[in-house]
């Protein structure tokens, strides 16, 4: 019984240990923006869940794809609906490594994140290099990339196919915390 | 009536059918998201049940909340203005480490500033999904009638 006990402690501590190497940001945002000289569109996501493995720098992102904020109705049914069918495919992931990143460093550090990006059922290399911000004890990283519609298999048709442009600008801005389950 | 006049009728008629065409068009696509004010909620349940449903999944189709009106009651956790948006997290209850967030609709700000911590708050909003945290958008606050 006493072996038992000591065996639920143990697990307990190494299970604290494991997360007490990790941080979390539950209201993550990313947003991109679409110009064309018909028109411009923005959309954000402030709900983006992002976990950092400090131990050995691996990063995971996931976001819903229904939660992006359109400025119109109409164009939030259209992402939803005809572009990335996020009934189908309700969420996108980023799964990486910061590479060469120390987090025992305490100021502004620019590093490429390397990673599997997976969206519409696409899954794809990225490089994207990030502004990692270490301020006592507080991670915030932040960047921009530019992502094709073509690489995503996403299909616009001919009458929409101006109003939407061949390389969209993704922005995003973590703030962690410590993890806590 | 002469030929002329027939004309400028039939084209004062084009012109203003296809006035009012545009108008409607340019309405439809111009439309905001709607007021979920003004929506009842399909279902009310508490944060715990919301969150319980998600994690056990009890029904064999998981979206079957999906961009469904839902009403929530819960214990405010915190408030924050992340992103420059007025967010309200709720409790999932004891020994659980999932919450609801959810992200208030812009005319909201002066009823979340009178929130606290430790609150019991009644909300509706549309439901999106779960990550780690159940997540709904365009949350309002509403009565504690609904739930009586």
């Amino acid at each position: 019984m006493i072996r038992l006990i000591m065996a639920f402690i143990l697990l307990g501590v190494l299970g604290q240990q494991e997360n007490e190497n990790k941080i979390i940001a539950r209201q993550g945002q990313i947003s991109f923006f679409s110009y064309t000289s018909v028109e411009n569109i923005k959309a954000e996501n402030n709900q983006v869940l992002s976990i950092i493995d400090l131990e050995n720098s691996t990063i995971a992102v996931s976001m819903l794809m229904s939660a992006f904020v359109f400025e119109k109705a109409l164009m939030r049914e259209h992402f939803n609906e005809s572009y990335v069918e996020s009934d189908i495919y309700p969420k996108a992931t980023f799964e990486g490594s910061i590479v060469n990143y120390d987090p025992a460093l305490s100021g502004v550090q620019t590093k490429i994140v390397k990673g599997i990006f997976s969206m519409h059922g696409v899954k794809k290399e990225l490089e994207i290099k990030a502004k990692i911000e270490k301020n006592r004890g507080h991670f915030i990283v932040s960047g921009t990339f530019e992502a094709l519609v073509k690489d995503y298999d996403i299909k616009i048709p001919p009458l929409l196919a101006g109003n939407i442009a061949d390389s969209i600008s993704v922005d995003f801005r973590f703030e962690y915390e410590p993890y806590e389950n | 009536m002469g030929v002329k006049t027939k004309i400028a009728i039939s084209i004062l008629l084009i012109l203003f059918l296809a006035g009012f065409t545009l108008y409607s068009f340019l309405n439809l696509v111009n439309a905001p998201d709607v007021d979920t004010l003004d929506l009842e909620p399909e279902v009310q349940l508490r944060a715990e049940e919301l969150i319980s449903y998600f994690k056990l999944q009890k029904r064999d189709d998981d979206s079957y909340y999906l961009e469904k009106v839902v009403g929530i009651k819960g214990v405010l956790n915190d408030v924050n203005n992340i992103n420059n948006r007025y967010t309200l997290i709720l409790d999932g209850g004891r020994d659980e480490p999932s919450s609801i967030i959810c992200d208030m609709q812009a005319n909201q700000s002066e009823n979340v500033k009178k929130l606290k911590p430790g609150d019991t708050i009644f909300l509706k909003g549309v439901l999106k999904g779960f990550l780690k945290d159940v997540i709904l958008l365009n949350c309002v606050m509403t009565n504690k009638e609904l739930y009586d």
